[in-house]
């Protein structure tokens, strides 16, 4: 019989096994005027992100995309897996940028859960402690880090999880449709 | 274009595009070197780049979530996503930092030490940690600790990078 379905996104604490590899949805090509616009909106002054002839001259065929950039989109590809419940996003560690990444090509991301623990301080969250990978499409790895996420645990916010409406929408009057 | 040749600067048509005073020679360990912009973030900006990185966390852009749960979700307020807080932090710091960058390196021991929310200014101060040689001549590695503050002088971001910098004089 036909019935109303929400899929819930998002992984609980609970949810996460140590040692899992996570390989995240979507996959991501960047494109040129995302770079250049990145880049100025976020007042990055180094030439080598916005001047096509300037960055030629350290050796670039074109401007490389900016890394922070690079960053956020494996960030962003990775959050339905790891912090779409996170309530906070603490820090990062060992992030490197391995080899200059250009406009055009497209970036693959995963993720492995290298530790998790329960809150000391609450106990209705815990600590996920995650390596991420962002590769291109031919499989070589542009970008490493690790990051920690504050993440809700499934047991406390139990009747969030099974509800029947996205977080926000009021629920809809007895009869209404 | 070509680097001017006794010094390496690059030039374009005659005209040096960035500054002189922030090649890997100009900064000495121990320097605070103190960003001169602040910079607001605004409300559609940072609903904007969450969803350009296609960053799904709800407490970024669902405000009717976080006023149904208050508790959960900073006094009912959007947390700005972290990512964006940091590429904000750093392009303020850019132009005394890492104008003359040939690459940025790593980041590490990152902390978003405070929440910023829509309306909060930020600032940027660098401090330089440390300094190495690496195996091209007209470049160095230059350390610096980065923090992000808001308008009351709060860290809200503290982080350590590494950003290959073009020396002034390539080493011979």
């Amino acid at each position: 019989m036909a019935k109303r379905k929400l899929r819930r996104t998002g992984r609980y604490f609970e949810e996460f096994e140590v040692g899992a590899t996570y390989h995240h949805h979507w996959g991501r090509t960047l494109a040129e005027g995302e770079c250049r616009l990145f880049t100025t909106w976020t007042m990055n002054a180094n030439p080598l992100y916005f001047n096509e002839a300037y960055a030629r001259s350290p050796g670039h065929s074109r401007c490389p995309v900016p890394p922070l950039l690079l960053m956020n989109v494996v960030f962003g590809l990775s959050v339905e897996d790891l912090s779409e419940q996170a309530l906070a996003h603490l820090g990062y560690w060992n992030m490197r940028f391995l080899r200059p990444v250009y406009p055009g090509q497209t970036l693959l991301a995963e993720s492995t859960v290298l530790d998790k623990r329960p809150s000391e301080s609450k106990d209705d969250r815990g600590i996920v402690h995650v390596r991420t990978t962002g590769r291109t499409e031919d499989g070589e790895v542009v970008l490493t880090y690790e990051r920690k996420i504050l993440v809700k645990r499934r047991s406390a916010y139990a009747r969030e999880a099974e509800e029947l409406r996205p977080p926000g929408l009021k629920a809809t009057p007895e009869g209404a449709r | 274009m070509r680097p001017k040749s006794a010094t390496g600067v690059p030039e374009l048509e005659g005209r040096r595009l960035t500054r002189d005073d922030n090649w890997f020679e100009d900064f000495e360990v121990g320097d605070v070197i103190v960003s001169p912009r602040g910079r607001t973030v605004s409300e559609a900006e940072h609903m904007a780049w969450t969803n350009i990185v296609m960053n799904t966390a709800q407490l970024h852009f669902n405000q009717a979530m976080c006023d149904e749960s208050p508790k959960t979700y900073f006094a009912g307020r959007r947390v700005v996503y972290g990512g964006i807080v940091l590429a904000l932090v750093a392009g303020l710091a850019s132009e005394d930092t890492t104008e003359n960058a040939l690459e940025e390196l790593s980041y590490d021991n990152g902390r978003h030490a405070y929440p910023v929310f829509a309306g909060d200014t930020l600032f940027a101060e660098s401090t330089v940690t440390g300094k190495r040689d690496c195996d091209r001549p007209d470049a160095g590695v230059v350390c610096f600790r980065l923090v992000g503050k808001n308008q009351d002088g709060k860290a809200v971001l503290e982080i350590d990078r590494e950003v290959l910098v073009r020396r002034r004089f390539p080493k011979t």
